[in-house]
């Protein structure tokens, strides 16, 4: 079985799509501003700001009820749907499924639940459709109910890496014959929370915090047959988790996932250039171009697995990464835990079983 | 989720369960066999406001003022299942995996941090730099429970939360599953955690969905649901590994499955769609088919949709079975321990676990007028001897229109 990532739709400060990730990652980094929390400190941050895009309140008569962390993950999903050449109601959704990660997922919506009072032995200010979306699970069930999408269905909280998290369990479940395509990805909507994050310490301030989603269709090449799919956007070739250190933890997903360094030519990394051990990642897998894209795109958290496969896409050109076939995307979640995404370029043709 | 090589076997060695009923599994045996509800009257806060209903909350807890109160759960349930795995040293390292799932986790630690950063994130003067605050953030993230257990037993390998409501820690045991059989762990410490909070009762509260009396399922009387907490933990491990170490193996974690409904964001699908899916795929992941089903662990939240949601899926589900008069029995535990949300999957998966060990059928409590007048056995009353339990299904559904099943079986060996 070989599994192709047919659409990726993202949502960002920089805008929506792939294309608006290709132009920030070329661009100068405009979509950040800078806000100071408190007098000591200035924190670059980027928010997605009013979503303008028609499609966003045309495409579902709910959209009116979802809350922005779920809006986020449905105008992303929309997009890989529709990128994919699936559309609202297609039959083939019945046999999808949705894997979303996040770290701070319903944070927003908990603190506007948690406006309420007890005043006189009544509860006041409790709002049903607030309660509603202080669950984490919010965009996954939002975009099953909208695209009536019945299979698998999971939300993984496991910190910066949940979005390749759920990459790792959609893999398992693709293969195992439990859905034909995963939506899969993160979606992570900023709180002020976030800023507790951040310390005076300038040399910890690390990537502009950031917030959106990034979801990616994958299916399986028989999928793709049965649906009669275009070509794909790339091969998943599969993914790997290893918790310590990044140099090791590289290795050994590369080792298990059987790819030739020489094949590598992109490596995206979630740790910054700041950080030592990205230099050392260059010595892991020579001639390849080792990015740190969250420089450009900012810190999506949860999201960033999403995010980050999206923008590999958008650095593919007809030679591949750097001239070969391969990229591969890091991800760094809690507890030291690395996940990794191996991706292929698109051999001319693929998209049905008999060619792939 | 088999992988593509030949697939471990995964079981169950140690249990470690804090609920209302006690701080510990024995009282979940002991309540399971008196078919005696553990639950009462809110002491935690005020239960005025919302009239006065019950609870499910876990007072023999100690109130330990500098201690977030779903990590105390949780700490307790940690230490009890690696006393009850028997792992020691031999065990920690990484290859020890943990997988944890809940609801709103450390919610209650975050009421301080909403009020105070809502409209001004960061007061000036360095508050955010005390002691306080970071560390109640640090709390509220969903992982770290995941974080304290891991540190609390050693384990060096994977580390993640699902964040799924009420299935949460079911789809925690499956996620543990597939772990294991992809070789990413040897032995994981998988399961859920919730504590009771204002914050989720005045939610329940608010839509409606409190029961004014007894949580009653499968019950025509039923009229809602009645929070719990807990924490509840389930020491996995590859058989391989189970043998080699010599250890007491209480069942098999034989399959699992998951599915949506993709009908409506809080209201179950009324055909009970998402279910059936979901058992399905558990069926087929373990090999078994609804005729080997001894015993149903329902989700059984005493609420009207829930339930009656659920008798559908079982009815087509077990239909030649039914229509045979051989309906396997089905209770919910929920009427004795309370809605655990986080903890719910796995403190049901642990009823099957205790169903095998001690051959019987855990009830359902307050339990009188089968919804429906269906003719099926909801084990009304106390747990009932019942030898020959060896094909358990465990079944949960949830917010966002989640559903989850597991199937428990008695280990026979390999």
């Amino acid at each position: 079985m070989r599994l192709f990532i047919t659409g990726a739709g993202t949502v960002a400060p920089v805008g929506l799509g792939v294309d608006a990730l290709r132009a920030a990652l070329e661009g100068d980094g405009t979509a950040f501003v800078e806000e100071s929390p408190r007098a000591d400190t200035t924190v670059k941050i980027g928010r997605v700001g009013r979503i303008k895009s028609r499609k966003a309140s045309d495409c579902y008569k709910r959209w009116g009820q979802l809350d922005t962390y779920s809006r986020y993950g449905f105008l992303a999903a929309h997009q890989a749907l529709e990128g994919a050449g699936v559309a609202m109601g297609d039959p083939a959704l019945t046999d999808f499924g949705v894997m979303l990660g996040t770290s701070y997922g319903c944070m927003e919506e908990n603190q506007k639940f948690d406006r309420f009072e007890v005043r006189e032995d009544k509860v006041h200010g409790a709002s049903p459709l607030v309660f509603k979306g202080t669950v984490d699970n919010a965009p996954a069930g939002w975009i099953a109910v909208a695209f009536r999408i019945k299979g698998p269905n999971a939300t993984f909280v496991s910190g910066d890496g949940a979005a390749l998290e759920a990459l790792w369990s959609a893999e398992g479940v693709l293969r195992s014959g439990r859905a034909r395509g995963v939506l899969v990805g993160g979606v992570e909507r900023f709180v002020d929370l976030h800023l507790l994050l951040r310390r005076p310490d300038e040399s910890r301030q690390g990537s502009p915090l950031s917030e959106g989603a990034g979801v990616l269709l994958v299916e399986t090449d028989a999928s793709l047959e049965a649906r009669d799919a275009g070509a794909p956007l790339v091969e998943l070739l599969g993914t790997a988790r290893r918790r310590g250190d990044l140099v090791p933890a590289l290795v050994a997903a590369i080792d298990r996932l059987g790819a030739d360094p020489t094949d590598i030519g992109l490596v995206s990394l979630a740790t910054p250039f700041t950080d030592d051990r990205c230099a050392a990642a260059f010595e892991v897998v020579p001639g390849a171009d080792v990015v740190a894209d969250k420089e450009a795109l900012g810190e999506f958290h949860g999201a960033w697995g999403g995010v980050a496969i999206s923008a590999a896409i958008a650095r593919l050109t007809p030679a591949g990464w750097n001239g070969r076939p391969l990229a591969l995307v890091h991800a760094f979640g809690e507890g030291d835990e690395h996940f990794f995404a191996l991706l292929k370029r698109p051999e001319p043709g693929a998209g049905s079983s008999e060619e792939a | 989720m088999a992988g593509p090589h030949p697939r471990p076997r995964v079981v169950v060695t140690g249990i470690g369960a804090v609920s209302a009923a006690g701080p510990d599994r024995a009282a979940v045996l002991g309540a399971l066999k008196a078919g005696r509800s553990a639950l009462g009257p809110i002491e935690l806060f005020d239960g005025t406001p919302y009239g006065g209903q019950l609870a499910g909350e876990a007072r023999h807890l100690p109130r330990n003022a500098g201690e977030d109160r779903a990590l105390q759960l949780l700490r307790i349930a940690t230490d009890e299942v690696v006393r009850d795995a028997g792992w020691g040293d031999a065990e920690r390292g990484p290859e020890t995996a943990v997988v944890l799932g809940t609801c709103q986790g450390g919610i209650e630690n975050a009421k301080p941090i909403h009020r105070d950063y809502l409209r001004r994130p960061c007061p000036d003067g360095d508050v955010a730099e005390g002691a306080e605050h970071p560390r109640a953030f640090a709390e509220y993230r969903p992982g770290a429970g995941a974080a304290q257990v891991a540190e609390q037993i050693g384990a060096g390998g994977p580390r993640s939360t699902v964040g799924m409501v009420c299935v949460s820690s079911s789809v925690a045991l499956i996620h543990a599953i597939d772990l294991l059989r992809r070789g990413e762990a040897t032995r994981i410490v998988a399961g859920g955690f919730e504590s009771f909070t204002q914050f989720v009762f005045t939610g329940f509260h608010c839509i409606g969905a409190m029961a004014a009396g007894p949580l009653r399922p499968f019950d025509e009387r039923r009229d809602g649901t009645v929070l719990g907490e807990g924490a509840v933990l389930l020491a996995l491990e590859t058989a391989e590994a189970a043998e080699a170490r010599g250890a007491t193996i209480l069942a098999e974690l034989a399959g699992g499955g998951f599915a949506a409904d993709a009908f409506h964001m809080t209201a179950p699908d009324p055909k009970g769609g998402g279910l059936e899916r979901a058992i399905r795929q558990a069926f087929a992941d373990a090999g078994v088919g609804p005729g080997d089903v001894d015993y149903v662990s329902a989700h059984g939240t005493g609420t009207v949709f829930n339930d009656g949601m659920e008798s559908v899926a079982f009815e087509r589900l077990f239909a030649e079975r039914a229509g045979a008069g051989d309906m396997p029995p089905i209770s919910g535990v929920k009427s004795i321990f309370g809605h655990t949300l986080g903890a719910a999957g796995a403190l049901d998966a642990v009823a099957c676990v205790l169903a095998i060990e001690h051959d019987m059928l855990p009830p359902t409590t307050a339990h009188a007028e089968p919804l429906r007048d269906l003719p099926w056995d909801f084990v009304a009353g106390p747990g009932r001897d019942r030898e020959g339990l060896d094909v358990l299904l465990s079944t949960n559904s949830a917010f966002g229109g989640n559903n989850s099943a597991l199937v428990v079986r008695r280990w026979a060996g390999r």
